[in-house]
């Protein structure tokens, strides 16, 4: 009796340990994804009628689903979007915001799973190639054929790295992001400094706040250490330095000088120069010291401390801030572009919603009214917004200068790999050079298979 | 009349028996069977399923982070399952006792944590840790302590979280257990004169063994799973530090869609799992029929 109910629990042990397995997307689908109602946003009548005309399209009775970033800025215009979208054409839209790691987890899950769960869904360039090779978003040459969606205003830079694969449009650029180093300009020039231009110089600024007695509790900066944010960090660093993560040929090109360098420079700046908690702080933690006024520089996402340090509910350093591209100016691009899912039943609808958002008019409106980051280059030759935001125009700059992760379709598990190896390098488990050497054969592992 | 037009009641019993039976097997044993099969075979997003062999569990014997996710996953079960087990007896053992009103107070407060969601668990703990600006540093007066930036102390601080959190589960079992042994056996002990360390090492802890059995298994397979915490406050590092087994399994399959790979993982840890329940039973059984 005692053997049977022996084997009984180890029998139901063993299948509940698979159906953890089963079901462990399941449950991470379920925890950070939320289902939003938009509340349609009012809308004036004569607005309404000049749009309508611009949409000119009825999709009364059509429903899509829209997987967005939850990125404030960029997800509040998504909802207002579609609630204007909704109400000029009579579609009915949801949207299902997730993270930044959920949403690919969320994607490929419903591309695999052939769910059809999302019709619109904005995907990182990084993920470009992963979504387009086995056909799972659609190319849009067609539709901008048949009807122009001023692709030649988009930003030129965006086309190439948020829009296209092997030659084709496949996403129309949507959020254009690329790293900015945010420094105090009160700090700096009460110091004697100008902003830093070469890593030398940030670690020279670095070093004079150092346990500087004349500003106590000021760090020279804050990185970013936590494992999701490692492979951002050093690449700003690597390519401001000269290196490539893939050579010309295809193969990996991280076993080099530069990449050590890179690496130690990396574990500097976190470990002698930033806060206490620098191997485990985040986007929210980073930026939340930035603008409490405790870090005289930091590498960030531009929307993010941009608009809010304008902001005094937000921000302690208001008209203290200014952006400059980071040192080696070779930063590392962000932005991301909404495609079309392959299995989309209504694929013109999706495409006049994913051009309706971002177009050249409200480009511009979600800019100035959440700070989502602009993708046309009407909206970054505007000479209003120029004057108003401090880091506008270096934002465009940035943009340019800036270089891709990863586009391979195997970006994830690089990516991925290289995260998990610079912060193995950063709690000390791994040397620079092994860090190096090991990222390198990791990636060429990845690259072969 | 013929008797064979008429089925009989054992034969009955099984008739009916045979729907629940085949939902059961449909949902139990084709998911088992089903990813032993993905475990040996190679099935990556947009192409077919491909036998491998053991390719996948070669790869997984020279993966060091597999490794280090199964040490981290048995440190974090023993320690949180054993703090959870230790604090949730004496909690129920101090709310067993007749205090008054307060008494479902208490019991109301104590369950709280454990309604929470996991997520805004992590996320709150993640604000609590912060070395800076964290309450816990705060109160201890040891500002700039790093709780989970710190490689060495990281996996202390997912289990200090998972034991705020899971502790009222174990304190509920251990209290239905107690409020289940009879009064008669404490005052016929008292009357024997048998000291409080007596009466709960002769009554109280053999009456509730088979309950502190069920909440230990319960609880620890599910501190084997733990997933949450880890993806709100550390994301497994700093480093590999709190690398734990269903993280590195959800990585694998879900971001890196290596489905082969994570199923094949799943197999050792079930494996794993197996041999050690059975063991924990084997002697947990040899410990009752002694008491």
């Amino acid at each position: 009796m005692k053997k049977t109910l022996l084997w009984v629990i180890v029998l139901v042990l063993s299948i509940s340990m698979v159906g953890a397995f089963s079901f462990v997307g399941c449950k991470e689908e379920a925890a950070p994804a939320e289902e939003v109602t938009e509340e349609a946003a009012p809308i004036e009548e004569e607005a309404v009628e000049e749009v309508t005309e611009e949409v000119g399209l009825n999709f009364e009775g059509v429903k899509l689903n829209v997987l967005m970033m939850s990125h404030p800025p960029a997800l509040e215009a998504a909802k207002i979007g579609c609630a204007d979208f909704e109400e000029l054409t009579g579609a009915e839209i949801d949207i299902v915001e997730a993270s930044y790691s959920t949403l690919h987890d969320l994607a490929m899950s419903a591309f695999v799973g052939g769910t059809g769960a999302y019709d619109v869904i904005s995907v990182p360039y990084q993920w470009t190639g992963e979504f387009t090779e086995p056909g799972y978003i659609i190319s849009l040459d067609d539709f901008i054929a048949k009807d122009d969606p001023d692709i030649d205003d988009y930003i030129p830079k965006a086309v190439a790295l948020y829009g296209s694969w092997d030659g084709h449009v496949v996403e129309l650029p949507w959020n254009g992001e690329a790293m900015l180093l945010f420094y105090r300009t009160d700090l700096l020039e009460e110091a004697g400094f100008g902003p830093p231009v070469t890593w030398d110089d940030f670690d020279e600024i670095c070093e004079f706040f150092k346990d500087n007695p004349d500003y106590p509790g000021i760090y020279g900066t804050s990185i970013m250490g936590l494992r999701e944010q490692c492979m951002t960090m050093v690449t700003n660093r690597y390519w401001g330095l000269g290196g490539e993560l893939i050579d010309e040929s295809g193969n990996a090109s991280m076993d080099n000088e530069t990449m050590v360098k890179a690496l130690n420079l990396l574990a500097k700046h976190a470990n002698d120069y930033s806060p206490p908690g620098a191997l485990a702080a985040g986007l929210p933690e980073t930026t939340a010291a930035f603008l409490d006024g405790t870090v005289v520089m930091e590498e960030q996402w531009p929307l993010v401390i941009g608009i809010a340090s304008e902001d005094p509910d937000q921000s302690k350093v208001v008209g203290k801030v200014g952006a400059i591209v980071p040192p080696g100016q070779s930063p590392h691009s962000g932005g991301w572009g909404l495609a079309i899912a392959n299995d989309c039943k209504d694929k013109e609808a999706a495409y006049q919603l994913a051009k309706y958002l971002t177009n050249v008019e409200n480009d511009k409106y979600f800019f100035t009214e959440f700070g989502k980051a602009p993708t046309r280059v009407s909206t970054y030759a505007d000479e209003g917004l120029q004057e108003k935001y401090y880091f506008f125009e270096e934002l465009m700059k940035s943009i340019d200068a800036a270089r891709p992760r990863f586009r391979e379709p195997e970006s994830a598990e690089l990516c991925g790999m290289m995260d998990q190896r610079v912060s193995e390098f950063l709690a000390g488990e791994l040397t620079a050079e092994e860090c190096a050497k090991i990222m390198n054969d990791d990636a060429m592992e990845i690259l072969s298979k | 009349m013929n008797n064979r037009f008429f089925i009989t009641d054992s034969k009955i019993k099984w008739i009916l028996l045979i729907p629940s039976v085949l939902l059961l097997l449909f949902i139990l044993i084709y998911p088992l069977i089903f990813s032993l099969r993905l475990s040996f075979s190679e099935w990556k997003a947009g192409s077919d399923m491909v036998f491998v062999g053991f390719e996948n569990y070669k790869d997984l014997f020279t993966d060091k982070l597999f490794y280090t996710a199964l040490k981290n996953t048995f440190i974090f079960v023993i320690l949180a399952t054993l703090f959870e087990l230790i604090f949730g007896f004496i909690l129920a053992l101090i709310l067993n006792r007749e205090i008054g009103k307060i008494r479902n107070i208490f019991r109301t407060c104590l369950i709280l944590p454990m309604m929470l969601t996991p997520v805004v668990v992590g996320v709150t703990w993640r604000m609590l840790f912060n070395p800076q600006y964290g309450l816990i540093n705060f109160f201890l007066n040891i500002t700039g302590f790093q709780w989970i930036s710190n490689p060495k102390i990281a996996i202390f601080s997912l289990i200090i979280t998972d034991i705020w959190e899971w502790t009222p589960f174990m304190f509920i079992i251990i209290l239905a257990g107690l409020q289940s042994i009879p009064d008669y056996l404490y005052e016929s002990a008292s009357i024997d004169g048998a000291g409080t360390i007596h009466v709960h090492k002769y009554i109280t802890l053999p009456l509730i063994m088979p309950t502190i059995l069920l909440a230990v298994i319960i609880r620890s397979m599910d501190a084997i799973k733990v997933y949450d915490i880890v993806y709100t406050l550390t994301y497994g590092g700093p480093g590999s530090s709190t690398e734990v087994i269903s993280w590195y399994i959800y990585r694998q399959g879900f971001t890196y869609w290596k489905m082969g790979y994570a199923a094949a993982a799943s197999y050792i840890m079930l494996i794993l799992i197996a041999v050690l329940v059975m063991l924990f039973l084997k002697y947990t059984n040899k410990f009752l029929k002694i008491s």
